[in-house]
């Protein structure tokens, strides 16, 4: 409990929430006694707004410093500003291990798992805030929910939270393998790893606060001009939580970047890189650049909002109408938006299919099918996906001559995409395949994609897309991607790495009963998503006609996606009554040829007790006399 | 820009050259913008504007800051 | 979950990273990120230059301006490029521990970038004029045009927060001909500000047909 109070998570919490009541309180005061700097209002006609919106955007900008100077992540840099010159601190300083994870630290691993608790923790409550609404939908009229904006609250918080748990379960993964898999010790930027973790903190503490604090109805797209004029407030919560979880984004991305390109182990040319560390890299370029776009397009709603700066509507004074000055245009933040939210779901998906051919090789005990071609297609999935934003604009008043250029990039993803898809085919044909729970979430994984990938190009094309447009089958569509793509690779990755992290085994049955229970779950409520879109259902919509004839399939969505919590919590108890037994796990319990498993379990503080290097191919599996990685003499000891 | 200093640290009568470096990219900068600004206001061409800020973020990016370094000091594999 | 047990734990709270990069590997790897680092932001200033050109234009004349004194921009223009060849001469300064040279090209270089945000925040957006020339409320002209300044007023900022440390580091001794690593990352930093505005200067003040804004 000591331990707890002085935590670094404590104190930022504290440092934060005591930053935005004491600037609040000063901001707001002080706007209302200097009446010589007028602040304009929001163009708001007779709304009383419960807060003072101005003063609490500030405020919500201040808290997020009060988060970072009172938990301490960039103390070290203002030493190094005063002209210290601070060194690493390594280790748990002599408290007990567990500590570790809620105070800084550069350690990468840590960083990982710091990633992955904070994942699975806002995975939950995004989890909860679907199963309440799926609850609401099961039957047509209104259930349990007052009215239709609580609804549009609930379904905005479960998109932008599980965005913040997606990101923050690709940061497990990037930050506690890559460095492992290139055989280094650690990322080259570790203050700024740190730092990335620590800024996601507080932001998601604002995107949960904006559910209380007046929530909003713009979903996570947040489009004007209904986020510019929407009276519920929590819209600006959302818009900087969004923002500031991208400062997460763009640093962890350009610290994966450097890291693979300087750090990796003697002899591991870029074609000798585990296949993830690829797909990793590709999926931080990503991150590094959009992002930057997704900020200016927030901002520029949130000082719309705040300063009366008109970006997104399409109307302006007469006076100046008549002097040609033009107004704004609401397509503007469509297309800034979707140039980083579609890549957005290339950086979730794109280490999710790392993983899947990373895992598929040793369960088939069979190389990898076209090494290069796979490593190349996550770089070209990267490439062409920065070109095809438009898409999600095709029902818009965007210009038709636009369309068909996004319409046929869009196709063109499939290109890259089918070369894994044959890859996988090719590396499973004629395999020595074993299922344990890892290589089942691999093989689900792979066929929910496959659902998902299908349905894309429906959705690409104009013509189909005119009808399916913000119906149900996007919303099967997309759910089918992201579990194929991020959600059951990860978990394949928990399971499958389980042993390395904890250096204990998890229970094999309950992780085949949670793959069993979840994976016909998901198909049910994805197939019927889809179906019920056909037939005419609406996305964000709290109630639906009883004559559409689709009441039998909301019921069944709905025990499917209670199927899917109840299945996540099984994984949980697994995990957490396996990482407690004495059992050790066996040193090398997949007969991997991956470098980590040279090094003991869990892994040292620096990953390896002497430097590796890698003397062949990375999944020469079952071939004879074929080494990957060695440790020259391991040093001491 | 060490390499062209011979050996004894401080001996600012070497540097030189490349001080002058600096100074004949500041003066080119100088010279474009005007080029720029002149063209700005009285043969108003998009085309030419972005091509003569293409021209000076090219000398900047190439002598000030030293984008070479990236792959002369860069790979240590 | 725990990380590391047994081995290397408890001696005296201090573990050695055997495979730790040299000073010299770090300053490269520090390079590059600075620049991917640029090269992200690159992408901040292409979304604001995205909105100039998509929201200032007319459908029948292409490309608008609002019209603005051409006189104090060109100036301030100026004063940047000049704060730039000064902060070259400090880093070039520094890499050769010529103290003196350092020490007043990069007070240089903060008094001139001082002088164009002060120029910028004053005199272009009007704080402290009777009649602004432009306001943030003037439809889609206000709104990017101090989206654009403003953004690039906050990366001239931090710039200014950047070379007032590196001057202050430099006068306490912390730089040496071999690891004067903070001035070049400052260098670099301070440049790519003025490399943004290279290609803000024309976008906001020249490219595009002048449209009077009324009121001003």
């Amino acid at each position: 409990m000591k331990y707890f109070l002085t935590s670094a998570l404590t104190k930022g919490l504290v440092g934060q929430i005591l930053t935005f009541i004491v600037s609040y309180g000063l901001i707001r005061n002080f706007r209302k006694t200097v009446s010589g700097w007028e602040v304009p209002a929001p163009e708001l006609s007779g709304w009383q707004a419960p807060y003072d919106e101005p003063a609490m955007v500030l405020a919500t900008i201040i808290s997020l410093f009060g988060f970072l100077l009172a938990c301490g992540v960039v103390s070290d840099w203002l030493k190094m500003m005063a002209g210290q010159k601070p060194h690493l601190k390594h280790g748990a300083q002599g408290k007990p291990e567990w500590t570790r994870y809620i105070n800084i630290d550069v350690n990468h691993k840590v960083i990982g798992i710091q990633y992955g608790l904070n994942s699975i923790f806002i995975l939950l409550v995004g989890g909860l805030l679907a199963i309440l609404f799926r609850l609401e939908l099961a039957l047509p009229g209104l259930q349990f929910l007052q009215d239709g904006s609580q609804y549009n609250t609930l379904f905005s918080a479960h998109g932008i939270i599980m965005i913040a748990a997606i990101f923050a379960g690709v940061g497990a993964m990037t930050n506690y393998l890559g460095p492992v898999l290139i055989g280094a010790s650690d990322m080259s930027f570790p203050r700024l790893n740190a730092f990335s973790y620590w800024v996601g903190v507080p932001s998601a503490v604002i995107l949960l606060a904006g559910i209380f604090m007046g929530g909003w109805d713009t979903g996570w797209v947040g489009y004007p001009t209904h986020s510019t004029t929407t009276q519920m407030i929590g819209v600006q919560m959302f818009l900087l939580g969004f923002y500031l979880n991208g400062f997460s984004s763009i640093a962890s991305g350009l610290n994966m970047v450097v890291t693979a390109v300087y750090m990796r182990a003697k002899g591991m040319s870029y074609f000798r890189m585990p296949i993830f560390v690829w797909a990793a890299v590709a999926a931080s370029i990503l991150q590094a650049t959009t992002t930057q776009t997704v900020g200016v397009a927030l901002t520029m709603v949130v000082a719309q909002r705040t300063l009366g700066m008109n970006f997104f509507t399409p109307v302006i004074s007469p006076e100046l109408l008549a002097a040609g000055v033009p107004a704004g245009d609401p397509i503007l933040f469509q297309h800034i938006f979707w140039f980083y939210s579609h890549p957005a779901v290339y950086v979730w998906i794109l280490p999710g299919l790392g993983i899947i051919s990373e895992l598929l090789p040793v369960f088939t005990r069979k190389p990898l099918f076209g090494y290069k071609w796979i490593a190349l297609s996550s770089i070209g999935i990267a490439l062409v996906g920065m070109l095809v934003w438009a898409h999600h604009m095709l029902t818009s008043s965007m210009p038709p001559a636009w369309k068909i250029p996004f319409m046929l990039s869009t196709l063109l993803v499939a290109v890259p995409t089918g070369v894994k898809f044959f890859s996988w085919l090719a590396t499973i044909w004629e395999g020595k395949m074993r299922f344990p729970t890892p290589m089942l979430f691999v093989l689900g994984a792979i066929s929910v994609f496959l659902l998902g990938g299908l349905s894309g190009p429906i959705l690409g094309t104009i013509a189909t897309d005119m009808h399916l447009h913000d119906t149900y089958f996007v919303v099967g569509h997309f759910h089918a991607t992201i579990f194929g793509g991020f959600v059951f690779p990860f978990f394949a990755a928990i399971y499958y790495w389980f042993p390395k992290i904890t250096g204990k085994m998890y229970d094999e049955l309950l992780g085949k009963i949670h793959f069993w229970i979840m994976v016909p779950g998901f198909w049910v409520m994805s197939l019927l998503q889809m179906r019920v879109g056909v037939l005419g259902m609406r996305r964000r919509i709290a109630d639906y006609g009883s004559d559409l004839g689709i009441q039998v399939e909301h019921a069944l969505i709905t025990v499917a996606t209670l199927a899917i919590g109840w299945s996540i919590l099984i994984m949980l108890y697994n995990l957490i009554t396996s990482a407690r037994k004495e059992e050790l796990a066996p040193e090398n319990p997949w007969e991997s040829r991956s470098p980590e498993f040279l090094a003991p379990s869990p892994l040292p503080e620096f990953n390896y007790l002497a430097p590796i290097e890698v003397v062949g191919e990375p999944y020469d599996y079952g071939l004879e006399g074929a080494t990957y990685a060695v440790v020259p003499t391991p040093a001491g000891d | 820009m060490s390499d062209h200093s011979h050996s004894e640290a401080k001996s600012p009568v070497v540097d030189k050259t490349v001080y002058r470096k600096g100074f004949n990219t500041f003066i080119a900068l100088a010279v474009l913008t005007a080029i720029e600004y002149f063209v700005g206001i009285y043969l108003p061409s998009a085309v030419l504007l972005i091509l003569l800020a293409v021209a000076k973020a090219a000398l900047v990016m190439n002598v000030f800051m030293g984008i070479t370094k990236l792959w002369r000091e860069g790979d240590h594999h | 979950m725990a990380v590391a047990h047994g081995h290397d734990d408890h001696h005296h709270g201090e573990l050695h990273n055997p495979m730790e990069p040299t000073r010299q590997e770090q300053i490269v790897m520090n390079r590059f990120g600075l620049w991917l680092f640029c090269f992200s932001e690159v992408f901040l200033f292409m979304a604001l230059l995205a909105a100039r050109f998509y929201l200032w234009r007319d459908p029948v004349q292409g490309a608008l301006r609002p019209e603005l004194e051409q006189g104090p921009a060109l100036i301030f223009t100026c004063v940047l490029l000049v704060s730039s060849w000064f902060m070259n001469r400090a880093e070039v300064a520094s890499a050769n521990e010529d103290m003196k040279t350092f020490n007043q090209s990069l007070a240089m270089t903060f008094v001139m970038g001082l002088i164009f945000l002060l120029g910028v925040i004053f005199y272009e957006w009007g704080l402290g004029l009777a009649h602004p020339h432009i306001l943030p409320t003037d439809g889609a002209f206000g709104a990017v045009f101090f989206a654009m300044t403003g953004m690039h007023a906050i990366h001239v900022i931090t710039g200014l927060i950047f070379v007032a440390i590196v001057w202050r580091n430099g006068n306490l001794g912390h730089y040496s001909r071999e690891d004067h690593w903070g001035v070049e990352a400052c260098a670099i930093y301070w440049h790519y500000v003025d490399l943004v505005w290279i290609f803000f200067y024309p976008a906001i003040y020249l490219i595009g047909i002048g449209v009077h804004i009324p009121g001003h």
